[in-house]
């Protein structure tokens, strides 16, 4: 047969995904897992907010927003810190 | 009268061709010297502030516009949140700040559009200097009216969190500011043009120069002859619109390492972008005829034909090299830009039609704002920030793999936040209707919980755009003090020194998959060569 191919059916590639993506990927499972575990232990209740985890906000941060902002507050401190740091390296 | 104020806009399109082609007569100099003046020397000790170095106008642009994108996408996000947890950020009534619903949205919408708008301009700067040949004319004003389009946005974010006579001040404050910024910026777009070493003025610099100009004649020509409010809202989108379109005819092009693919289109794209109406944006000025709806209706569909020809042509482009410009991250963003752009401009076109008419769908408004503004317009300017922000820095972004990280966050959030927000949209609206209909349903007595987890997944579903804006910022900080400077990488792969060839027929491309490069020594190699000599 001329189109027949000279590899084997199957061949294994030396190449491995970079850590960073897979601990992203497992994060991603991981959260996904212990959400669909709330629903199933506690049928009908709501997500706990941040507020209800740690005391300290116990007042404030009583809805679940707060735990995006918390990661959005995360950002523009990095924003800062990132400048304030390459400034001064510089 | 509509088809007369129409008129005047395709005379203002023809002013703009005839003045950039053929300079003012007589006053050609006088005319150049003073705005020269104007830009740099007459602002005083404020052009001393910045040091105008070549591409930093473009570069400051885009570090101010990604930082309005990350606070307009953080404020979009919230106010997504509140549309089913109206109190969700009550606590922060103690520190004074209780703003409502629609406060949110609104501050987040507009800090969003202007952060998008700077991005485009900024890479709009980078583009119309290296297509004219030379520098920028005037890199000190641009840096500086830079700060002053941030200082405008700002004020604009505090009178949208403000009531009465302040914030009124304030907004108007805000425009002012803006349109003089607009105005310095067209100048210094004219001038570069005015001193380019390439004779030919391609589509991009076209729609830059229209994009910016078409608005502010437009604007003269509703204080001297007063003009339809149909389309002056026509004309809102036009310095976004004609922005993305220019960076996407110059960013696939030149990531993809090819010509733009047809002349016609690109020229299409320019002719009818300016000589049409755009839909987007529309939400329906008061007493409109059915005659002027109709006409109206026509030029909305009109509009489609921009995007389509400059979709098709970057499309076809990018397709003549699959190879480098898949494998660039903005050739990527703007391609998938411009397929969301089209989507979103078909969904457009039924609204602008319909708020002149009948007044049914308005409720997927909001909808389609988030997939033309975050779908469209960031992802064309995501990939002019990663194509242009680089050369104007003269350094590399820090990161590729979150270029194309935030590709996927921004596109991926942007079309799953449209389509939930739609469908809780076209549900909501279905209960109402319903409740109308049937006057013995008690509207408050019926389950939205579906609608509620529509808007829950939506708002998830953009705080990855929201989070992708925040790595972008951060990739662009990093890249501008730490980048890899240009022109000192590593080559892509290693070529070989030398290629033995036997006599016969072979392609480049097979050269190419051999490993040859550019300095590859080519060798022929014939054993009865010189027998037969």
């Amino acid at each position: 047969m001329t189109g027949a191919s000279n590899l084997p059916d199957i061949t294994l590639g030396d190449d491995e995904p970079p850590m960073a993506r897979v601990l992203l990927v497992i994060c991603i499972v991981g959260a996904m897992s212990l959400l669909i575990l709330h629903g199933v232990l506690f049928p009908g209740s709501e997500i706990p907010a941040l507020g209800d985890m740690i005391s300290l906000f116990g007042g404030l941060a009583n809805s679940g927003i707060w735990i995006f902002l918390i990661g959005i507050m995360i950002g523009f401190g990095m924003m800062v810190a990132t400048v304030m740091g390459e400034a001064l390296e510089d | 009268m509509l088809l007369v104020d129409i008129l005047t806009l395709w005379v203002s399109f023809l002013l703009i061709w005839a003045l950039v082609n053929r300079g003012v007569p007589v006053f050609q100099e006088l005319v150049r010297d003073m705005t020269d003046f104007f830009m740099e020397k007459a602002l005083g000790p404020g052009a001393d502030l910045f040091e105008g170095r070549e591409g930093s106008g473009s570069a400051s642009w885009m570090m101010h516009g990604m930082l309005w994108t990350c606070i307009g996408g953080t404020f979009t996000f919230i106010g997504l949140w509140m549309a089913h947890e109206p109190d969700a950020i009550a606590s922060l009534s103690s520190i004074y700040y209780e703003p409502t619903t629609a406060t949110v949205q609104t501050a987040g919408l507009n800090a969003a559009t202007g952060g998008i708008l700077m991005l485009l301009i900024g890479a709009g700067l980078h583009i119309n200097a290296r297509l004219s040949g030379v520098a920028l004319a005037s890199d000190t004003n641009a840096v500086l009216v830079s700060y002053a389009f941030s200082m405008s946005l700002l004020l604009g974010f505090l009178s949208d969190h403000m009531s009465g006579t302040w914030g009124d001040y304030l907004c108007t404050a805000a425009a002012i500011i803006s349109v003089l910024v607009i105005v310095a910026i067209l100048a210094n777009h004219l001038l570069t043009l005015g001193r380019r070493s390439n004779h030919t003025i391609m589509p991009s610099q076209w729609l830059i120069v229209g994009g910016l100009g078409m608005p502010l004649i437009m604007c003269v020509a509703d204080f001297v002859l007063g003009v339809d409010d149909t389309l002056s809202e026509s004309l809102g989108v036009l310095p976004m619109l004609a922005g993305a379109l220019a960076v996407a005819l110059y960013v696939v092009p030149h990531e993809a390492g090819v010509p733009l693919w047809s002349r016609t289109m690109a020229g299409a794209t320019v002719l009818m972008t300016f000589m049409t109406l755009s839909p987007i944006g529309v939400e329906g000025a008061n007493g409109v005829s059915i005659n002027d709806a109709g006409l109206l209706t026509i030029f909305y569909a009109a509009s489609m034909i921009p995007i389509l020809a400059a979709a098709g042509n970057v499309f076809q482009t990018a397709r003549s090299n699959w190879g480098q410009s898949s494998s660039s991250a903005a050739s990527s963003a703007v391609l998938l830009g411009m397929f969301l752009l089209v989507g979103s401009a078909i969904g457009h076109l039924f609204l602008g039609a319909d708020a002149h008419s009948e007044d049914e769908i308005q409720h997927l408004a909001s909808s389609m704002e988030t997939l033309f503004l975050w779908g469209g317009m960031a992802m064309i300017a995501w990939g002019g920030v990663m194509s242009c922000f680089p050369q104007a820095t003269g350094r590399s972004l820090h990161s590729d793999e979150t270029n194309r990280m935030t590709t996927w966050f921004v596109a991926g959030g942007a079309t799953l936040t449209f389509l939930f927000s739609m469908g809780s949209s076209m549900v909501s609206s279905a209960y109402d209707a319903a409740a109308v209909a049937n006057a013995s349903i008690d509207a408050d007595l019926i389950d939205m919980s579906a609608t509620a987890n529509l808007d829950t997944l939506a708002s998830i579903a953009f705080y990855a755009a929201t989070m992708g804006a925040i790595l972008m910022m951060l990739n662009m900080i990093r890249g501008s003090f730490s980048g890899t400077p240009l022109g000192t990488d590593e080559p892509a792969s290693p070529s070989a020194n030398r290629i033995a060839l036997t006599p016969g027929s072979t392609t480049i491309r097979q050269l190419l998959a051999a490993g040859a490069g550019t300095d590859t020594e080519l060798d022929v190699i014939c054993d009865r060569c010189d027998e037969e000599e």
